[in-house]
């Protein structure tokens, strides 16, 4: 019931065009997301399935505007669609020793413990989601909803350390992949 | 910016997006088919390859250079992402005080969250990760070593 109101609310906007165009975004990008994943599991072809990500997850992206956070879309954009997708078709590209990349079952003792994880997850997804007390409020967005310059202005006086230890972070991740990507090359 | 001035900005976005796909598809699916004389050709359906005759599989396997330049690449493209609201208030807080001690400050803040990303990047420069082509002194090296390796051998037999 919680996540129809939140719906509602969503389809419920201050214009009359936004009220009009609002539910035709929200289900082509719900739609574009839920339908590549699910394409992902049903198609053969890996190099098929990096590219159906990039769809889900541009998909995501799309909703994420639709709710008004935009620094988070930017970054599932900027990041998980321009870097992390790379790096999958690059290791897709890597790992493969045929002529065609074809995903293949060779452990069938594995799809009964998957279909229970997989239940198992769901399960534990579908509760949480139906059972917290989501604060819906069908009040528009605050006048300074601009998420980014908000984010910024928070970096800049009350998390600076955490901004530089940000940097920090990134640097060590960095000398780490450059140290396993090195070890790797060298043995193959 | 309210929530309603915000989905408009965005409808640019849309516009745009729209006049993209409708160039890309006009000018493949429907101008084109109606302009060009239709030649069959065997040749036609081969993979364009600057013109030459494509030679092998398109599937062939990546060098590990470039898993480890896509790495590097991460890691840069997270710092971006940081810097970007960074760069949406900086005008404003420069400009807040007449571009006085805070807008020093906020500069001088992404400057060192820079120059400790930069830390990173000679590092794995230095260590050659980003050379293309391994560098005469690397390649003496590894020379050296086989030379070793070989040695061993030589001794073992």
């Amino acid at each position: 019931m919680n996540i129809l109101n939140t719906l509602s609310i969503l389809a419920a906007a201050p214009s009359e065009a936004t009220a009009i165009w609002l539910p035709v975004f929200f289900w082509t990008f719900a739609l574009v997301s839920v339908l590549s994943s699910l394409a992902v599991l049903v198609v053969k072809d890996i190099v098929r399935c990096a590219f159906l990500i990039m769809s889900s997850l541009s998909g995501l992206a799309g909703l994420y505007l639709l709710l008004g956070a935009e620094f988070l879309a930017f970054t599932q954009i900027m990041v998980y669609v321009g870097g992390i997708l790379i790096l999958i078709l690059f290791g897709v590209m890597l790992t493969n020793r045929e002529p065609l990349l074809i995903k293949r079952m060779k452990a069938t003792g594995l799809v009964a413990p998957g279909v229970l994880a997989g239940l198992i997850l769901f399960t534990a997804i579908g509760y949480s989601v139906c059972t917290v007390d989501w604060k819906v409020t069908d009040q528009p967005l605050p006048a300074d909803a601009d998420t980014p310059a908000r984010i910024g202005n928070a970096l800049m006086s009350d998390f600076i350390l955490p901004f530089e230890m940000a940097s920090v972070l990134l640097l060590v991740a960095l000398v780490g992949a450059a140290m396993a990507a090195r070890r790797g090359g060298a043995e193959g | 910016m309210t929530m309603a001035s915000m989905y408009f900005d965005y409808a640019n976005v849309a516009v745009f997006f729209v006049f993209a796909v409708v160039f890309v598809i006009l000018n493949i699916s429907v101008i084109s088919v109606i302009l060009r004389p239709t030649v069959e050709n065997d040749q036609k359906d081969t993979t364009y390859e600057c013109g030459e005759p494509s030679v092998g599989s398109s599937w062939v396997r990546f060098d590990m250079r470039f898993y480890t330049v896509a790495l590097v690449f991460l890691i840069f493209d997270v710092e971006v992402a940081f810097l970007y609201p960074w760069a949406v208030v900086f005008k404003d807080l420069r400009g807040a005080i007449g571009g006085s001690a805070t807008g020093v400050f906020v500069f001088l803040e992404a400057a060192i969250f820079l120059l400790i990303l930069f830390v990173g990047l000679i590092y794995v420069w230095k260590r050659g990760d980003l050379d293309w082509v391994k560098s005469s002194s690397a390649q003496e090296v590894d020379a050296r070593q086989r030379q070793m390796i070989e040695a061993k051998d030589e001794v073992r037999l």
